[in-house]
C-alpha cells in the first residue's frame, strides 16, 4: 500500500475540523473532564488521552473497514448511527456519571479470571473507561462528523485503499483538541493540589465534577434526542 | 445514606423531566416545511435535513438559499430553478435518502425533464466551507451554475 502524506494530513485536518465544530461540543466536554480527572499518576491524563484516541480510531477503522469491504452502505450506516447512537448515549452517560460517583456499588459475579467488574472499571476511569468512551463517542455521529467522515475520509480511503491509516488519522484529529484541553485541566489540577490539601482532595472534586458533567450532558442528550426538544442549537 | 439520597434525587429529577417532556410533546404535531415540490422547474436545489437542527446546519440552509435566490436570481425568476428545503424524517421524503445516497444533511442539485429526475449532484464541500459565507455562497452558486450549463 503506497499512500502519500497528503491524504493522511487531510484526514487529520478533517478530524480536527470535526472536533472544533460546535456539534460534538457536549461529548467533547464530557471527554475532557473524564481524561483531565486522571491525576493520580503523573502521566495519568496522557495515558487516558491515548486510550481515548485509540477507542475513537478503533470505531472509525471498524466502520471504514466494513464500508470498504461492502458490508454496509454509506447512507445506511451513517443514518443508522446518527439516528440511534445519540439516543443511546444519554442513558449511557447518566449511567456512567452514577458509576463515577460510586452511587451504585456493583457486585457482579466473577467471570473467568476474576476479571469481572468491567462496568465498574469503566465508571472509575483509567484505560478501559477511556477506550470505551472514545469508541462510543466516535459512533455518536453528528451532522458535521458524519459529513466529514462519510463524505471525505471514506472516499479518500476507497481511493487510496487505506481502511486503516486514514480513519486512524481522522480519529487522532478528533481527539487532539480534547486531549489538549484535558492535559491543561490535569496540569492545572495538579498545580492547584500543591496549595490545597493534597492530590486526593482535588481528585475527589474532579471526580464529582466529571460525574455531574456526565449526568448533565446525559440528560441533555435524552431531552434532545429521545424527546426531540431543542434546548440549544449547537 | 447520603449516596442513597443523592441517587434518589437523580432518579426523581429524571422521572419528572421525562414526564413533563412526554406531556409537552404529546400534544405537539410534527413540524413539516413545505410539501414536496410540484416538479415544474427544470432544476431544483434541495437542502435535506433531519433530526436536530444544529447551528451549522441552519447556517448551511440559510446560505444555500441565499446562493440560489440571490446569486442565481435570473434563473429563479425565469422559473427554471427552484430552492427547496425538505425534512427526510417525513415518511413521504424518505425515498430521497436512497435516491441521492444521503449520509447527512446535504445540498443536492438536480435536473428534471418531463417531471423525471435525469441528473443530480451532491455538494459535499458545504461542510468544509460552513465557516466562510462568501466562499460557501460562491461554491454553491458556482457549482449549480456549472451543473445547469452542462445539460
Amino acid at each position: 500500500m503506497d499512500i502519500s502524506a497528503l491524504p493522511m494530513i487531510s484526514a487529520l485536518w478533517f478530524g480536527i475540523l470535526t472536533s472544533i465544530s460546535p456539534c460534538p461540543l457536549a461529548t467533547n466536554i464530557a471527554a475532557t473532564t473524564f481524561i483531565g480527572k486522571q491525576i493520580n499518576t503523573r502521566y495519568g491524563s496522557l495515558v487516558a488521552g491515548t486510550a481515548y484516541t485509540t477507542g475513537r480510531s478503533a470505531a472509525y477503522i471498524l466502520i471504514c473497514f466494513a464500508v470498504v469491504a461492502g458490508l454496509f452502505s454509506i447512507p445506511g450506516v451513517s443514518m443508522f448511527l446518527q439516528q440511534y447512537m445519540n439516543k443511546l448515549l444519554g442513558p449511557v452517560l447518566v449511567m456512567a456519571g452514577i458509576l463515577i460517583l460510586d452511587l451504585i456499588p456493583l457486585r457482579l459475579p466473577a467471570i473467568g479470571n476474576g476479571n469481572s467488574n468491567f462496568i465498574q472499571r469503566l465508571g472509575k476511569g483509567g484505560i478501559p473507561g477511556a477506550v470505551f468512551l472514545g469508541f462510543v463517542f466516535a459512533l455518536s455521529f453528528c451532522p458535521v462528523s458524519a459529513a466529514l467522515f462519510f463524505g471525505s475520509v471514506i472516499p479518500l480511503a476507497l481511493k487510496f485503499k487505506s481502511s486503516i491509516w486514514l480513519p486512524l488519522w481522522f480519529g487522532i484529529g478528533t481527539a487532539l483538541p480534547v486531549i489538549g484541553f484535558a492535559l491543561l485541566m490535569a496540569f492545572g489540577a495538579r498545580f492547584a493540589s500543591r496549595f490545597i490539601n493534597g492530590l486526593t482532595l482535588v481528585e475527589r472534586y474532579l471526580r464529582r465534577l466529571t460525574a455531574i458533567v456526565f449526568i448533565g450532558i446525559g440528560i441533555y442528550f435524552m431531552i434532545t434526542y429521545l424527546f426531540g426538544v431543542n434546548l440549544f442549537t449547537t | 445514606m447520603k449516596k442513597c439520597r443523592l441517587l434518589r434525587l437523580i432518579v426523581v429529577s429524571l422521572a419528572i423531566t421525562f414526564l413533563s417532556l412526554a406531556w409537552s410533546s404529546a400534544g405537539r404535531c410534527s413540524q413539516t416545511d413545505a410539501p414536496i415540490a410540484e416538479i415544474s422547474a427544470e432544476y431544483i436545489v434541495y437542502y435535506f435535513f433531519m433530526g436536530k437542527r444544529c447551528s451549522t446546519c441552519l447556517r448551511i440552509e440559510e446560505w444555500s438559499a441565499m446562493a440560489v435566490k440571490d446569486d442565481l436570481r435570473e434563473h429563479v425568476e425565469a422559473g427554471r430553478l427552484k430552492w427547496q428545503a425538505l425534512d427526510i424524517d417525513e415518511p413521504e421524503n424518505k425515498h430521497f435518502v436512497k435516491d441521492f445516497q444521503l449520509y447527512t444533511k446535504s445540498v443536492i442539485v438536480t435536473e428534471y425533464k418531463d417531471g423525471k429526475l435525469v441528473r443530480w449532484m451532491n455538494l459535499p464541500d458545504i461542510w468544509k466551507l460552513a465557516h466562510d459565507q462568501n466562499q460557501f455562497i460562491d461554491y454553491v452558486a458556482g457549482k449549480t451554475r456549472k451543473f445547469m450549463e452542462n445539460n
